[in-house]
Parts: structure tokens; C-alpha cells; sequence
């Protein structure tokens, strides 16, 4: 530059130069490090010396409203000029040319003055004698409380001179003044120690200064409310943002548009609470007195005033800013079911025109969000203003409500886009969602997105009807059965035949719920009837074509619930399901009835779907434990010793030959007979029989009668509950004394061995064989290698000699214990149905608290066993029987095999003879 | 003759009916027994039966329609399978019968109809009272009518067991039977003293299980009647009539008996006779179906007179050189061969259980091969042809116990009980000539 141009921009401060063009001596004296001490003291010639042949080089600025280094910085090619000793100073640059396109200063953001004051135009400028809206800013705008950065609140500052607050702050200002309700300086010295310290240095002007300037401060917090890297962490779309450019930090991001979708700026901030509880925050906003909710909230801390009482939930939209580049509006949006995505239609005003590469996108809602890869395509719109365009995106996700939309965003290589929804926004869903979006599916512009957008949007929903035959390519599925197993699980029973990678994706849909179906969720299972007459007639001929399946938790009871399988021509073809109609014990049946597996094959089919499946329906049916009366007989003891608890099913005449022989050896202990009768058909018949058995036998004794069939473990446990013996004595009711003072004997041995915790008798059969003297684990290979009771010399004589025998287990046949022990173990664990492993869980979790099993073989009842199950009338009860050893598996399995291994408890029980 | 006045011994004997009601031979002994008691000096006797329910006055199980010595319960329902009285308005019913009647033996002629759980009602309420009971056939033992037959064959059985019991009544399991069992022997354990009409059912019973010296062999009081002496018609060689009286029905054998007139008539053996009396209109209706066809394809040696009344059998028995009681059944003490030996008629019988018993061979009478019809028809022939046989069988043949005999055999059974409480080994029946 010239002399003579030189010393019209490094004058003094004058009316026909801009207010950012002159030379401050005295603050450039006083402001830089660089300076010598005694400069100050030279007069504006010395110092303007200084810098002319100095402070150029090392990048000084002339005056407080220009800041070389940050210009710069802003500006490589400058640098780069100014390096090459092309261009004295950035200075320079800005006056000859850089004036008219770009910020000079760190505190000075045009393209939010020029939004902010739309009414400074060109031609505002030229009538008011400025060169450009920085100049007005200085001269007229920041006196006018306009905003032109905004950490920058011209209001905050005090003590304006006639710099005005901006000059004045710059100046003369308090290095930890305050200039914005966004940045706290004395917090941010503090926090940032070395602020204090390169500001003392004269590296920086002030701490607003470094948290803008400095390169590091792009990670710092500006003030205890937020929190870079939280709000980093919790939006992943800043950081697209951040690389692109867009944006210098969070912070940043936070203020241009986090704070208008009320994304948190910190932890424990409560930014959406606030504003939710603050019904007057929408009043305020709109008069202008805060910009944002954030803003309120800081101002209404900061002034210790309480929100007003919430009278209704506050909705904060703020009215943006008109679109800037990289924006754009929502103006439809919805779910569609046969796409299982979102569809969003609108426009954006891009930075580039062509969306070729992948992007994902992000939307946001008041309940949650979507994002994923997202298909985008673009088409002309009439009625907007070049380079905006239409938009139509798709992003895969869950159809569940989600409240209103806040923001979409669309990130990919080159794009930053951020759409907002329209004023007059619509959410739809289905076919009003897709017909209009059919509309404009002619008019997308080619790309990679185009064809897949233009599938998913043709796709029909479900209308009712099944429109599996309608597909081109050939699919059988038909579905016999349908469970409902609560709260929001299906179990769906049926088959399905296809040619091999035909089906490519099969997915269940109940009210707004999907789910996808994994293929080791489908046990398969042979159908000879379906290959015969469908399968192979056409070209089909797979045998297990049949299938059983658990769907956990998406099944919407009362709503429409159908398949839709997908195949590879990306057509896709419906199945309704009807209601489920079995509950309870016979839908526990007729799953069980079903299927006939081992090995591995059955190991596969309880974890994944009978399992789960049975296991909720047995919940779902003891949910509500049914009220029961009591029929009493005689007086009821009052202290006994023991309790008798007797489940009763099936025969009732058993309980005649019980007491017939309860009466032969009346014990000399108190005791009690609790009858549980758990089989309500027969309620009648027991009134009748008891009442008989008493007046013949006079001996006292409880009926409980249950309202519905519950099973052993339920009963056992209603009859512990109204138990009020010391011990109590579980008995089955085909169970039948024969040693003379059996109850005596049994607590004798209890209260002279207190490490044992379960006691029985030796059981017979009616030829005085031995029915049960205990019995242990052995995994079998048919199986699974699940655990399975080993009875110990069961058929066989018993053995010569007496005296106590003990045992890994003993069954619940005949089980007498402590009732303490027996509550505090919660009795019997009703997982188990009807009545199979509950009393080994049981004699496990005796073992966990370290008391054992035995069997006193000189106290000898008798047990009339059950006949085996056999035969295929009976493979749901071998069935329930698997599901009850699954259970225990799962619970024990691993512990029994560890002591296997170890050699214990496989090994036949310990023999203690008594002394 | 005593000076001390003794108070005199009270018997209540317990009968599963009545005669009133029914005539079958165990409540006609029970009757007769309680008639004989009654009449002693000493003795004081009441009879409790039962009835069906339509007897009963509404709300009271207990009545006495005929004497104020005699109880009727009405009983509602009986259990079968293992003789358990469901009702339980009966043990309070039978408390009042014991308390009224304060007896010092209760003697049960069958414990159906009341349950065995009577004994235990006795025993609690009347500690000191002894028990007796008469067996009539092996109900404890078998449930088929307590015949010990094989219901589908109608085998002979020789012992009870959960397995073989089983066989006969799938129905019902071996853990049925097993159970039965139990329960029958928890109650008879109370049971002081058991009394069986013939050796033969004694020893079945003691081969059970009932403890040998807790079993003696009496047999039923019979009718009280003047013995007619038979007139022994002038009988031509090859002539013989041969009479059945009873129940007509398969048990009993008459299917052995139209065999065997089948096989003569068709040999041509003209002179031999077959007079069958009897009921058989209690029988199930292909029985009597059968046995109507049967009857009218029999041969002109077959006679069938139809039923008759229990008074007339003496004349009867009068028209026939021999009786006939051909049963495939073990038969306890029938009443027929008691009518026989009182009106010296000579038997012939199966060679089994009770029959072949009371039936002396060579003495009393003859045994055949018990269902064989030619062993019956060769010892048919044999007795045709040499009338001498039943001439001289018929005056040796024992004469029946009078009613005053076994009534005695009966209260010595009771003074002992009450005396010491145990029992010397069970006296045989003494054989009267």
C-alpha cells in the first residue's frame, strides 16, 4: 500500500473515514505486549511508528475494533500474502477490499447483524454515510442496542461513552466485564486458569476475547451451564456439524439451533422443564424480552425469580430466523407401516445441489428420535426461490408415537442440512401420508435414492385382506393357532413354504408395534399333511415346513395384527392373525401338545419359544390367586406342632383311606390336617366326604378349597400360608401311613439334627418296594443334558438296614421341615407347573443355605404312585414335565454340573446310621 | 341255683337286612341266632338290620317298626369296593342304638350296609364290649361278590392279590386293591372274635390273614323243625330222581347239571330224572335267557318246577332219591345240605370248599368232579343201577345241629369273651348222629 493510502487509514478517528479505520495510538501502546514500556509515553507519530515497522509483522491490530491475528486467521490466503511480504497488513487487505465481504473482529458476526437488522440494506448504508454494516454497527447500531454477536448484549454493557458500549467494551472495557448472559468471564477465568494468565500477558484483550479467539477455548464452556463436551456427547449431529465447518464449537451450534429445539446444554440444567413449566416463557419470547428459553432461564436464575405455577405444559417454538443456507422446512412428515419408516417432505436450501453419496439423518421429536441412513432425494418447487428445493426423505425406524417433530437433520459428505417443521406442518401416517408423496414421486431428480424411495413409497398397507397368493413369486404361510401369552407376547403356530431365498425378511405388526423375525426365533417342526398336499404338488417338498414361534413383546391385544413377508422383488404380502382365543392352563396344553423334540433340537425350542411362551402364561394365570373358603371340622388345635398340608386332586376317596389310617395312630403331638383342595369340579364331592369323614373319625381337620385349579406348588404354598405348627409336613394325598408314630419319630429326628432342612419318611410301594429314598441328578443326553432326579433303588427292596439316610433331594411327597425354613424360603417356587421339580428347586435352595436332605428309613409310609405317562394322549404332560426341567436347568444346571464334576452329589448319598 | 342274681348278658346281633325285607340265608341265621339268645334265661338279645332308605322316617336313620327289641337303619348309600358307610348321620345312630342297649357283645352277621367303621364306633363308645363277627363267604377277601371266582372265566381263585385282583377288575389298580386292603384290615384288627359257618371258610380266612386263634368254626342256627324221616320208596333198579333245590344260577351249577342230562339222554339212559326247583328270576337277563332256551331243548328227563316256597322243601325233597348241589363255587355252608340232612336225603356235591365239608363221602353223600358233567353222569349211572348206595348213605348220613346246639356253641363263644377276653382254639362243628 502506499504512503498516502497509509495514512488515510492509520489517521486519526474522523467522520469520513469508517469508525474502524484509524490508528489508536494510545490503546495500541498500552494493549500489546509487543510494545516496549516507554512507547506509551511517545506521541501518535512514535507509536504509529512502532507499528509500521514493528507491529505489522508481528500482527498487531491498529485500533480495538479490528483484530489482525483473528483476521488472519479468518482469512489464510491474507496470512499467507501478508507472510510473503505481498500485503503489509490484514488491515490493509480489509480497507482496500475486505471491507465489503467479511467480519474484521472476533465480536462481530455479520451474517447474524444482517439477520437480525434486515433493515440495514445497501441503501440504509449509502443514506447514512456507512461504508459497511460493521461501520453502522460502530457508528449507529450498537448505540441502537443492535445485536451484533451474540456474546455481545449492548444493554449488558455499562459506561458507554460516545465508542458506545461496543468500542467502550473493547477499549476501555473491564477485562472480566460482562457482556452476555451466554459467557460468564470471572467463571471462565477461573476455570480456565491460564485465561487470567495470557490475558495479563496481553496474548488476549479479555476472557470473552480468548473463549473466542483462542483455538483451544473451542472446547471450553462458556459459563457452569454448559457443557461442550455433554452437549457433544448427547448430539451426534453437532459433531457432522463441527467438521464440516459449520459451526466452531457446541456452544455455538447450542445457540443458533440447539436452544430452539430445547436440546440440554448441560447435565442437570433442566432446560425443557424450565421451559415447560414456565407458561409465560412463549409471552416473553415473542416480546422480545429474551431471545430464547435458555436466555430466560439464565435471566430468571440470575434474578432468583420462581417459573409461574404451571397451568398447562408450555410448547416453545420460537418463529426462527429466516433459512440460511443449510435450512429448510418440514412441511409434511409420518410413519408409513408397509415401509416401516418415516417419510419426510419439504425443502431445504442447499449448499450443493447434488445428494449422490450416502447420508444419515437424525430426526427429533418431543418423545424420542430416529436416525439411520436415510434416503434423500430432491425435486424442483415452484413456488421457492432458487437454490431451494423440494425434499423428500426416508429414514427406517419404529412407528411408535413420538410427539411433535422438532428437527430433521441431514448430514453426508458436503451437506449440513438442519430442516424445521413448517408452520402449518401435518404428521400422517399410512396411505394419507404416502398418496401425496405419490404425487411427486414423478418429478424426483435421479440418484441413487431415487428407485428405493420410489418402492418403499408404492408399497399398499394392510388393508384386512391376505395378499400373500397375490405375490409373484410363490409363498405358502398359513397360521393354525395363535397364543397370546401377556402382557404383549404372541406365540403363532403354523407353516410356511417358499423357494429357497425367496422370503428375504418376515415381520410381525400389531398396532403401531413391529418387529422384525429372526430365523432362530422359528422352531421348526414336520408337517407331513402340509408337504403331501401343498408342498409337493408344488415343487415345495420341504417336511418341516411347520413352524412354532414366540414374539415377546409386540403383540397389541385388540388391534390389527398380520405378517408381512417381504421377498426379494421387494414386493411385500400380508397374513391377518385372528384373536387369540385359548388362555391359561389350555393354552399352556395346547402348545405342549404340539411337538416331540429332543437333543438339541428341543434345548433350541424351550429357549427360544416354549420356555418364554409357557412361562408367561403360567404368570398370566396365577396372576390373580383365586379367593377360597374353608370348610372347618372340629376344633382347630391351637398350638400345634405339626402342620400336615395335603394337596388334593383327582381321587378324593384317598382322603377317606388317609383318615381311616389317621385314626388307627392318633399322634400324641398337636397337630393339624390342612387339606388344599385344588380341583373345583369336585368341590361338592369333598363337602360331602368330609363331612362324612368327620362324623366318623372326629378327628379335626381344614378343607381349603380353591377356586380354581392352581397345581401343586400353589396349593402347597396357600396351605403353608394358614400353617400354624412348629414344623410343617407337605403330604400327598395318595401318600399312606404304616410305621405307628410317624409324626413323632420325623420331628425327633428334625430337632436332633438341625443341618437338616427337609425330611422324609421311606416310601413303598402297595408290594413294600421301594417307591423314593431319595434321589439325585444326572444330566441325560436325550435331553439336552439337562438334570434330570435319579431315584435312588427305586422297584427294589428296600434296603436291611434303618437309621437316617441322606440325599441331594427328597421329594415333596412326604416332606416334613421347619415352617420358618419353609416361609423363609417362600415355599414352593410356582414357576414350576402342576407339579414336577419344585420340590428339587426346592431341597437347592435348602442346600444354598446350607442345610440338607434325608430320608428316615425306619419311618415307612406308603406312596400309590401315578402310572407312567406313555402313549401320545400324554406327550403334553412328558412335555410339561421337560418344560418344569428346563426351568430348574436354567436355575441349578450349572451348579449341578460343576459339583459332577467335582465328584460330589452324582455319587450315591452318604448312609448315617442312627445312634 | 344261684343266689347272687347275676345280671344277664346282653347281645346285640347286627344283620346287613332283614327277614322282613329279604330271605337270605345270612339274615335268616342272624334272625334265627337272635331268636335263640333271646329265649335263654340269662340272656338278653336285640337285633339291629338294615333297609333301604324308602324305609326310613324322614330324618331319622333308626326306627322300629316291628318290636321294641329290633332296629331297622335305613341306609342311602353303601361303598362296595372296600364296605365304607359314607352316611354320617349313622355313627351318631349307632351310638344311640349302643347307649340304649348298653351290650356286652355285639355280634355282626355282616358288617355291609353298616361299614366297617361300625366296629370302630363300638369300640370307642364301648371299651369293654367284645366284638364278634360271622363270615358268609370271602368279601374281605374277593371283590367279586366275595365268591373267589374269576369274573370272566369263573375259574376257581385259591388266593387274593393286588396283581390277580387287578386282572379281574382292570378298573380298579393294584394300588386300588392294595388300598382295600388296608383300610379292610385296619378295621378288623378291632374285631375280638371271628366265626365261620365251615372249616373250609376259616381256613381261607386264617390263610388271609385273620389270626388263628382269633377263628372258630360254628355253624348257622337252623330252622327249628321236627326231622321227617325219609320214606324210602321201593326203587327199581336204573331208576333215579334227582333233585336241585335253590337258586337257579351259573355259580351254582346248573349248567354242570343240564350237561349231564343231555349226555344221558342222548345214551339212552332212560331211567334217571332231573327235578330242578328254584328261582331263577334274580338272575341277569342273558342268563335266564340262556337257561330258558336250554330248558326248552332239554331232554324229557329235565323237569324244571319253578320256584318254591322255603315251607314246602320237606315234601319236596320227599319226591327225589337224591339231591343235587352241583355249584362251581367254593359254597360256604349251604342251607340246602342242612335240609337234607334233616330230611336224610343223600347229597351229591362238587368237590369243593364248604360243600365237600358238610358232605361226608361215602357218609353223608357223594362227590363228583366239581363242573365235570360225565364225571357227574358216571356217578349217576353207578347210583342208578345199584339202589343199596343211597339206601344206606341215607341212613347214615348225619343229622343237622338243632337250633339249641349251635345257639349254645354260641353263648359259651360269649362267656369266654367276656370272661377273660381270650378264646381257646375254635371248636369244629360236632357232628350229631
Amino acid at each position: 500500500m502506499q504512503n498516502a493510502e497509509l495514512e488515510h487509514i492509520l489517521g486519526h478517528a474522523r467522520p469520513d473515514v469508517p469508525a474502524w479505520c484509524w490508528f489508536d495510538h494510545e490503546w495500541y501502546a498500552r494493549a500489546h505486549p509487543e510494545c516496549p514500556a516507554e512507547l506509551v509515553n511517545q506521541g501518535f507519530a512514535g507509536v504509529r511508528r512502532h507499528y509500521l515497522d514493528h507491529g505489522r509483522a508481528l500482527g498487531c491490530s491498529p485500533n480495538p475494533l479490528f483484530d489482525e491475528r483473528w483476521y488472519r486467521l479468518r482469512h489464510p490466503a491474507v496470512a499467507q500474502a501478508v507472510a510473503a511480504g505481498e500485503l503489509g497488513s490484514g488491515y490493509e487487505h480489509y480497507c482496500a477490499s475486505g471491507y465489503l465481504s467479511g467480519s474484521p473482529h472476533w465480536l462481530f458476526d455479520e451474517a447474524l447483524y444482517a439477520n437480525l437488522s434486515p433493515d440495514v440494506t445497501d441503501q440504509t448504508l449509502i443514506a447514512q454515510d456507512c461504508f459497511n454494516p460493521y461501520d453502522h454497527y460502530l457508528r449507529i447500531g450498537a448505540r441502537e442496542g443492535r445485536v451484533a454477536h451474540l456474546l455481545f448484549d449492548p444493554m449488558m454493557v455499562a459506561g458507554a461513552g460516545a465508542d458506545g458500549a461496543f468500542g467502550h467494551f473493547l477499549r476501555d472495557g473491564d477485562r472480566l466485564a460482562a457482556s452476555s448472559i451466554y459467557f460468564d468471564p470471572v467463571w471462565y477465568a477461573r476455570r480456565y486458569p491460564e485465561v487470567a494468565e495470557a490475558v495479563a500477558r496481553g496474548a488476549y484483550g479479555c476472557a470473552l476475547h480468548h473463549y473466542l479467539a483462542a483455538p483451544e477455548a473451542a472446547g471450553y464452556d462458556p459459563r457452569p451451564d454448559f457443557s461442550e463436551t455433554f452437549y457433544r456427547e448427547r448430539n451426534g449431529d453437532v459433531a457432522a456439524g463441527l467438521r464440516a465447518g459449520r459451526w466452531r464449537n457446541g456452544h455455538a451450534h447450542f445457540l443458533e439451533v440447539g436452544v430452539f429445539e430445547l436440546r440440554e446444554p448441560g447435565p442437570d440444567v433442566g432446560l425443557r422443564a424450565f421451559a415447560e413449566a414456565t407458561p409465560r416463557l412463549q409471552t416473553a419470547l415473542d416480546e422480545g424480552r429474551w431471545r430464547d428459553a435458555y436466555a430466560g432461564l439464565l435471566h430468571s436464575r440470575a434474578a432468583r425469580v420462581a417459573p409461574p405455577e404451571p397451568t398447562a405444559p408450555a410448547r416453545v417454538f420460537v418463529a426462527l430466523p429466516p433459512p440460511a443456507a443449510g435450512t429448510g422446512r418440514v412441511d409434511y412428515l409420518g410413519f408409513t407401516t408397509p415401509g416401516h419408516g418415516w417419510l419426510f417432505c419439504g425443502w431445504v436450501n442447499p449448499e450443493h445441489p447434488a445428494i449422490d453419496d450416502a447420508v444419515t439423518g437424525a430426526a427429533y421429536f418431543e418423545q424420542g428420535s430416529i436416525h439411520g441412513p436415510a434416503l434423500v432425494s430432491s425435486f424442483p418447487r415452484d413456488d421457492l426461490e432458487s437454490p431451494s428445493v423440494g425434499l423428500l426423505v426416508y429414514i427406517e425406524g419404529s412407528g411408535r408415537p413420538l410427539g411433535k417433530l422438532i428437527s430433521l437433520s441431514i448430514t453426508g459428505v458436503g451437506i449440513v442440512w438442519t430442516l424445521f417443521p413448517g408452520e402449518s406442518v401435518t404428521l400422517l401416517r399410512d396411505e394419507k401420508l404416502v398418496t401425496p408423496v405419490r404425487q411427486l414421486l414423478a418429478r424426483l431428480r435421479g440418484n441413487a435414492a431415487k428407485d428405493a424411495l420410489i418402492a418403499i413409497a408404492g408399497r399398499r398397507g394392510y388393508t384386512g385382506a391376505n395378499t400373500i397368493a397375490e405375490l409373484r413369486d410363490r409363498v405358502f404361510l398359513e397360521i393354525d393357532e395363535t397364543i397370546f401369552c401377556p402382557p404383549r407376547g404372541l406365540v403363532l403356530i403354523g407353516w410356511k413354504l417358499a423357494g429357497p431365498g425367496v422370503i428375504t425378511s418376515i415381520r410381525l405388526h400389531s398396532g403401531h408395534n413391529d418387529m422384525l423375525l429372526q430365523p432362530e426365533q422359528f422352531l421348526k417342526m414336520d408337517r407331513a399333511d402340509v408337504q403331501a398336499s401343498v408342498g409337493v404338488p408344488n415343487g415345495l417338498p420341504d417336511l418341516d415346513c411347520g413352524f412354532m414361534l414366540f414374539v415377546p413383546s409386540v403383540f397389541m391385544p385388540a388391534e390389527s395384527t398380520y405378517l408381512a413377508v417381504e421377498t426379494g422383488r421387494g414386493e411385500i404380502g400380508f397374513r391377518g392373525i385372528g384373536e387369540p382365543r385359548q388362555r391359561g392352563m389350555e393354552a399352556i396344553r395346547g402348545l405342549l401338545e404340539r411337538f416331540d423334540l429332543r437333543y438339541e433340537a428341543m434345548a433350541r425350542g424351550f429357549d427360544h419359544v416354549i420356555g418364554p411362551a409357557v412361562a408367561s402364561l403360567n404368570r398370566e394365570r396365577l396372576r390373580h390367586p383365586p379367593a377360597h373358603d374353608v370348610l372347618r371340622f372340629g376344633a382347630i388345635a391351637e398350638a400345634p406342632v405339626v402342620s400336615v398340608i395335603l394337596p388334593l386332586y383327582g381321587r378324593m376317596d384317598f382322603l377317606e383311606y388317609q383318615f381311616a389310617l389317621f385314626s388307627a395312630d392318633r399322634s400324641a403331638l398337636a397337630h393339624e390336617f390342612i387339606y388344599v383342595l385344588d380341583d373345583p369340579a369336585r368341590q361338592r364331592e369333598v363337602e360331602i366326604l368330609a363331612a362324612a369323614v368327620f362324623a366318623r373319625y372326629a378327628i379335626p381337620f381344614r378343607v381349603v378349597l380353591l377356586a380354581r385349579n392352581m397345581g401343586f406348588a400353589p396349593a402347597c404354598n396357600v396351605g403353608l400360608s394358614m400353617a400354624g405348627g412348629e414344623f410343617v409336613c407337605f403330604m400327598n394325598s395318595d401318600v399312606f401311613p404304616d410305621t405307628p408314630g410317624w409324626m413323632e419319630a420325623l420331628v425327633a429326628r428334625l430337632r436332633a439334627h438341625p443341618e437338616i432342612g427337609a425330611l422324609g419318611p421311606l416310601l413303598l410301594f402297595e408290594d413294600r418296594s421301594v417307591q423314593h429314598m431319595g434321589m439325585m441328578f444326572e444330566p441325560l443326553a436325550e435331553f439336552a443334558g439337562w438334570q434330570f432326579p435319579r431315584h435312588e433303588r427305586k422297584g427294589w427292596r428296600p434296603p436291611a438296614h434303618g437309621g437316617l439316610h441322606e440325599s441331594a433331594a427328597i421329594t415333596g411327597a412326604c416332606m416334613m421341615l421347619s415352617r420358618r425354613v419353609a416361609r423363609d424360603l417362600g415355599g414352593f417356587d410356582e414357576s414350576y407347573i402342576i407339579g414336577d421339580f419344585e420340590d428339587a428347586d426346592l431341597c437347592q435352595r435348602l442346600a444354598e443355605q446350607g442345610l440338607g436332605c434325608a430320608v428316615d428309613l425306619d419311618v415307612r409310609m406308603y406312596h400309590l404312585e401315578r402310572q407312567s405317562q406313555a402313549g401320545p394322549e400324554q406327550r403334553w404332560r412328558l412335555n410339561l414335565t421337560l418344560f418344569n426341567a428346563w426351568v430348574h436347568e436354567r436355575r441349578w444346571g450349572a451348579l449341578l454340573r460343576e459339583r459332577q464334576a467335582a465328584g460330589d452329589g452324582a455319587v450315591a448319598a452318604r448312609h448315617v446310621v442312627s445312634a | 341255683m344261684n343266689v347272687i342274681a347275676r345280671a344277664a348278658h346282653r347281645v346285640l346281633v347286627a344283620s346287613h337286612s332283614h327277614p322282613a325285607m329279604s330271605n337270605g340265608g345270612a339274615e335268616i341265621a342272624a334272625w334265627r341266632l337272635y331268636d335263640g339268645v333271646a329265649a335263654r334265661p340269662d340272656w338278653r338279645a336285640w337285633f339291629v338290620g338294615c333297609a333301604r332308605d324308602d324305609a326310613t322316617r324322614l330324618g331319622s336313620p333308626i326306627t322300629q317298626p316291628f318290636d321294641a327289641r329290633e332296629f331297622l337303619y335305613a341306609q342311602p348309600g353303601f361303598d362296595w369296593f372296600k364296605f365304607a358307610n359314607p352316611d354320617p348321620a349313622f355313627p351318631a345312630a349307632l351310638r344311640d342304638i349302643l347307649a340304649d342297649v348298653r351290650p356286652d357283645i355285639v355280634h355282626f352277621h355282616h358288617y355291609v350296609h353298616f361299614g366297617m367303621e361300625a366296629f370302630l364306633h363300638v369300640r370307642r363308645l364301648l371299651p369293654d364290649s367284645r366284638i364278634v363277627v360271622t363270615l358268609h363267604e370271602f368279601l374281605a377277601i374277593c371283590h367279586h361278590y366275595g365268591q373267589m371266582v374269576t369274573r370272566e372265566k369263573k375259574a376257581l381263585c385259591y388266593e387274593a392279590s393286588p396283581r390277580a385282583c387287578n386282572r379281574c377288575f382292570p378298573a380298579h389298580s393294584r394300588a386300588d386293591f392294595f388300598l382295600r386292603n388296608l383300610f379292610i384290615q385296619r378295621f378288623f384288627a378291632l374285631v375280638d372274635h371271628f366265626v365261620a359257618p365251615s372249616q373250609f371258610l376259616a381256613d381261607r380266612y386264617v390263610q388271609w390273614g385273620i389270626p388263628a386263634e382269633r377263628m372258630s368254626v360254628i355253624e348257622n342256627v337252623t330252622q327249628r323243625s321236627q326231622p321227617v324221616d325219609k320214606v324210602t320208596a321201593a326203587r327199581e333198579a336204573g331208576s333215579l330222581r334227582v333233585g336241585f333245590f335253590g337258586q337257579i344260577s351259573f355259580l351254582k351249577g346248573i349248567h354242570v347239571l343240564l350237561d349231564a342230562a343231555r349226555i344221558l339222554e342222548d345214551d339212552g339212559a332212560q331211567g334217571i330224572h332231573f327235578d330242578i326247583h328254584g328261582d331263577h328270576t334274580n338272575q341277569p337277563p342273558e342268563f335266564q335267557a340262556d337257561f330258558l332256551d336250554r330248558m326248552s331243548r332239554a331232554g324229557k328227563n329235565v323237569r324244571f318246577h319253578g320256584a318254591y316256597d322255603n315251607a314246602r322243601v320237606d315234601t319236596l325233597m320227599q319226591e327225589v332219591d337224591v339231591a343235587l348241589v352241583p355249584s362251581i363255587w367254593w359254597e360256604n355252608s349251604p342251607v340246602v345240605i342242612q335240609e337234607c340232612m334233616r330230611n336224610r336225603l343223600p347229597i351229591i356235591c362238587s368237590n369243593i370248599g364248604g360243600m365237600a365239608e358238610k358232605v361226608r363221602p361215602g357218609i353223608d353223600g357223594l362227590h363228583f368232579p366239581v363242573g365235570s358233567a360225565s364225571g357227574l353222569c358216571e356217578l349217576l349211572r353207578a347210583l342208578a343201577a345199584d339202589p343199596s348206595t343211597l339206601a344206606d348213605l341215607s341212613r347214615r348220613m348225619r343229622r343237622p345241629e338243632t337250633p339249641e346246639t349251635t345257639v349254645d356253641q354260641h353263648l359259651t363263644l360269649y362267656q369266654q369273651l367276656m370272661g377273660t377276653g381270650a378264646v381257646r382254639q375254635g371248636m369244629p362243628a360236632a357232628p350229631s348222629d
